[in-house]
């Protein structure tokens, strides 16, 4: 086979293998079946369509190292996401296996990943980090290094978080964004901050 | 397994599959190696030059881990992490599927990469010290050349700025690494028909090693041998391979089997006729030179 032509079948394989892969970051993942006892944290999740109105932010930028999350995740419209986010917060932290976690900690971070799939589709997850909570019924939750700029700042109450999702850069499509919950163990929240990875 | 493969998994995973084989890459081979050597004992087949070429093979190890260490170890990782943050067109999740894809275009770009070292000047200098021995067994695979370790970057790289994550590429090299160093024996004759279809075996292996016309250039595949079928550049095992070089080096001291290359380099660059020919001696086929010098006396004698 002549090198011009050699070239582009590998370009083409190259192509359909990546495609493949990256197809199969899009596909729903299935949400966990958690206990649910009675609710034990009323902190509701904040999450807003991205069609807001917005400004850009100015703080510096911050890259974060990867974290290693288990949780839950599920596949949501934008029209639908605070609902979606709330089912999830709400199945992940009533569960048994995490109240029961939550007795032996003074406090416990938990996040909410919103990751873009195309412009009508998010996939959202719950997900605390890996060495607070067993993972037997929680899924892991990718979460690359990259360059993640602040939405709210560390210490944020609810309405800050809330507030942060208009601060987004409408001409930029985000790839994820991520909210971060303190909560003692009480289950009572205490404060939060969030950071936006775009495009 | 398949749920872990499947699903999103820990980068922890990744890292520790890595350094597992990292760790005992080297102490399998050296146990198959001696196997090699207990089996070629048996058949009275043990010679001091052997003994020699396989401790050798050992030398230029450490000589590319050294050169490899200093010059590259903090680049290669930085470079590949700066292109995974900052160059690449998406980040792909840590998951099996991932995995899988990232070793089908890892050994990919190993094909193209050894295919770079065979055909140009500047790879064949550092490359003809694993193919110099005129021994075929595991120690052979640890035969390394100056710079082995630095041109592979420019094919891999670009799997970073597709979106894999710097550690599955690494634990991707790592695997086809591995199965390149268990294909070094002349132990495994042919594999069943479909195996020696789809993937690159010792027999294919051999070819590749082999100083015989037919073979030269040929069977370029780390894992999956019909990268050659498909780009040409496959052999079949029919004749008898004769392991080496030309010209053979009939040396065993390390120092000469691991600079030999590039004292040929520069020697064709002090023949060359001008300054881009002596610099394209670099990125031309080895011989091109040759090729070039000889067409050359044959136009001043007919003018």
């Amino acid at each position: 086979m002549k090198m011009p032509l050699s070239l582009a079948v590998t370009a083409l394989i190259v192509g359909v293998v990546w495609s493949t892969v990256w197809a199969q970051q899009i596909m729903p993942s299935s949400t966990a079946t958690a206990a649910m006892p009675s609710a034990k944290i009323e902190t509701q999740p904040a999450a807003q369509t991205v069609s807001k109105p917005l400004s850009n932010v100015s703080q510096q930028s911050k890259a974060i190292v990867s974290l290693s999350l288990v949780g839950i995740s599920s596949l949501s419209n934008y029209e639908s996401a605070e609902q979606t986010a709330q089912k999830l917060f709400s199945k992940f932290t009533e569960s048994t296996n995490f109240v029961n976690q939550l007795k032996d900690i003074e406090q416990i971070n938990i996040y909410l990943v919103y990751r873009a799939v195309n412009n009508k589709q998010l996939q959202i997850s719950a997900a605390v980090e890996t060495k607070n909570l067993k993972k037997s019924h929680f899924e892991s939750i990718g979460l690359a290094a990259g360059d993640y700029q602040p939405l709210a700042k560390k210490g944020s109450n609810t309405q800050q978080l809330i507030n942060a999702w208009q601060h987004l850069d409408k001409q930029r499509m985000f790839k994820i964004v991520l909210e971060n919950y303190r909560l003692d163990n009480q289950g009572n929240f205490i404060d939060g901050y969030s950071f936006v990875n775009y495009q | 397994m398949l749920e872990t493969i499947l699903t999103q998994v820990d980068e922890n995973i990744f890292y520790a599959w890595e350094s597992w084989l990292g760790d005992w890459l080297f102490v399998i081979s050296l146990g198959l190696f001696a196997l090699e050597l207990l089996v070629v004992t048996l058949r009275k087949q043990m010679n001091w030059r052997l003994i020699g070429d396989s401790v050798s093979n050992f030398i230029t190890l450490y000589g590319y881990l050294g050169l490899s260490y200093l010059f590259l170890a903090t680049f290669y990782v930085s470079a590949f992490y700066f292109a995974y943050t900052q160059l690449s067109i998406t980040q792909l999740p840590l998951t099996g599927w991932t995995l899988a894809g990232c070793i089908i275009l890892a050994d990919l770009a190993y094909y193209w990469e050894h295919r770079f070292m065979h055909r140009t000047g500047i790879g064949w200098a550092t490359h003809t010290v694993h193919h110099s021995s005129p021994e075929f067994n595991i120690s052979v695979a640890y035969r390394f050349g100056p710079i082995d370790g630095l041109l592979p970057i420019l094919f891999h790289l670009p799997l970073a700025m597709l979106g894999f994550n710097p550690l599955i590429i690494f634990l991707s090299e790592a695997i086809v690494q591995l199965y390149q160093t268990m294909l070094h024996t002349k132990l495994v004759k042919k594999l069943p028909a479909p195996i020696e279809a789809i993937f690159n075996t010792p027999s294919h292996h051999r070819v590749h090693h082999g100083r015989n016309r037919q073979y030269l250039d040929k069977n370029y595949a780390g894992i999956f041998i019909i990268w050659d079928r498909l780009f040409g550049t496959f052999a079949k095992e029919e004749e008898t391979v004769k392991f080496g070089v030309y010209p053979q080096i009939k040396s065993v001291n390390p120092f000469i089997i691991f600079f030999h290359g590039f004292f040929k380099l520069f020697q064709q660059m002090r023949q060359a006729n001008s300054f881009s020919q002596a610099c394209l001696v670099w990125v031309k086929p080895p011989g091109w030179l040759d090729s070039q010098l000889n067409t050359q006396q044959v136009k001043s004698k007919t003018q």
